[in-house]
């Protein structure tokens, strides 16, 4: 490869779209959601870029810029509808939404059990009230 | 893991083909491994292909003929860009899932600085990372979430999702592969029209003249010493109306952020 050519952009934007595709399919958190969508943005954005370069004008760049606004105002919206969604049903999983769908559609539910949380370090034992706790002797080689 | 898609691209073989097909299902069968659910994610495996996803691409990469920075930096800026695309979409913990989107951004800034537009390279930094990011953050800190929760340690679907993905990827690399055989070299074109487009791009806001033109050696302008004067003229000539409108936009969606996020009375209460 002499220097990257419009394909290789094409390609590079190609693949973060559809990992965003899946991101946005698969997860089940809001937010991630939310920002495989950004991601496929990014995907676009470098399209538009790619093609502005090797057409020679600007016009791709100056709709970059307009991504970028309606990302911006996208971003606001979303996270002002997500905190709103969390205060109803104080859970960021979609799946709690599922009673939005169709009334013919059925609902999902999960069979498989979550794991269990991973065991935390225990919490310090503080020491009887009035007894300085043992501290270890450094040795001093002075 | 997809990663090694590139690998194909850097060997310059496009029309690539169906060779896409390997590299695919690598990384569909990475995503899949990588994704989250209950009885824990096969890490290893997953990680393992994407190693061997590295591993390949870094063997097309320097076996190549010729690897100039342009061709080296542009697989490092990819590189970068898919692997936190992956993380991004397979990290369990949605913090760290937003860090690796700051990663993507990076490295798709580096690819719009390798294409010619250093403004918008500075403008995503400033606007993504700098910015939505951070706002994100914050609600994430605020809906805070123990780990194994049903958001984040369930995928919905993964199967379908990633064949979704390997088809929807499949379909536009082949269908890249199918017109880069068609036409010879983009960069040539690309040449021959920059000479005509950069002339003027707007003529009425800023005269542009040949002295105002930076060339090189070739007598060709070289296209990101401007690029921000470039764009004002583009953006504040032919699009002024869309900027105008854009800024109302702003203003809309500022005002219905503020309206939505409110809290109503005795209803909501966090």
């Amino acid at each position: 490869m002499v220097s990257p050519d419009l394909p290789h952009f094409l390609a590079v934007s190609a693949v973060l779209f559809s990992l965003g595709l899946v991101g946005f399919i698969a997860r089940r958190n809001l937010i991630i959601m939310f920002l495989s969508v950004e991601l496929m943005v990014q995907g676009v954005a470098l399209n538009f870029v790619a093609f502005a370069r090797f057409r020679g004008n600007l016009d791709g760049q100056a709709f970059v810029l307009f991504l970028l606004t309606i990302a911006a105002c996208e971003a606001a919206l979303a996270l002002a509808l997500i905190l709103a969604m969390y205060r109803t049903r104080s859970s960021l999983d979609v799946s709690l939404w599922q009673d939005l769908r169709e009334e013919d559609l059925e609902q999902v539910t999960d069979d498989e059990p979550l794991p269990l949380a991973p065991a935390t370090a225990p919490l310090p034992q503080l020491p009887l009230a009035g007894i300085a706790p043992a501290k270890p002797e450094e040795p001093n080689r002075v | 893991m997809l990663v090694g898609m590139l690998g194909m691209m850097e060997a310059g073989a496009y029309p690539w083909s169906w060779w896409v097909l390997g590299p695919i299902s690598l990384g569909f069968l990475g995503i899949y491994l990588l994704l989250p659910r209950p009885d824990g994610q096969r890490t290893a495996t997953g990680s393992l292909l994407g190693v061997l996803g590295i591993a390949g691409l870094m063997a097309l990469v320097l076996g190549g003929v010729i690897a100039n920075v342009e061709s080296l930096t542009f697989c490092v800026f990819s590189g970068v860009a898919c692997l936190g695309a992956g993380f991004l979409v397979t990290l369990e913990n949605p913090a760290r899932a937003a860090l690796a989107f700051v990663v993507v951004i990076l490295g798709v800034a580096g690819l719009f600085l390798l294409a010619a537009a250093p403004f918008l390279m500075g403008a995503n930094i400033i606007v993504y990372a700098g910015a939505i990011i951070v706002t994100f953050l914050f609600v994430l800190m605020l809906a805070q979430q123990h780990l194994p929760s049903d958001a984040d340690s369930r995928s919905r679907e993964p199967l379908l999702a990633c064949i979704c993905g390997a088809g929807s990827v499949l379909i536009i690399l082949l269908a890249i592969g199918e017109d880069a055989g068609r036409t010879e070299s983009y960069q040539e074109g690309f040449e021959a029209r920059a000479l005509v487009a950069t002339r003027a791009p707007v003529a009425p806001f800023r005269r542009v003249g040949e002295s105002d033109l930076r060339l090189n050696q070739g007598g060709v302008p070289a296209m990101p010493a401007d690029n921000t004067a470039f764009l004002g003229a583009t953006l504040y000539g032919r699009h002024l109306v869309a900027v105008e409108l854009a800024a109302v936009l702003l203003v809309v969606a500022t005002l219905g952020a503020i309206a939505v996020a409110q809290r109503t009375g005795a209803g909501g209460a966090l």
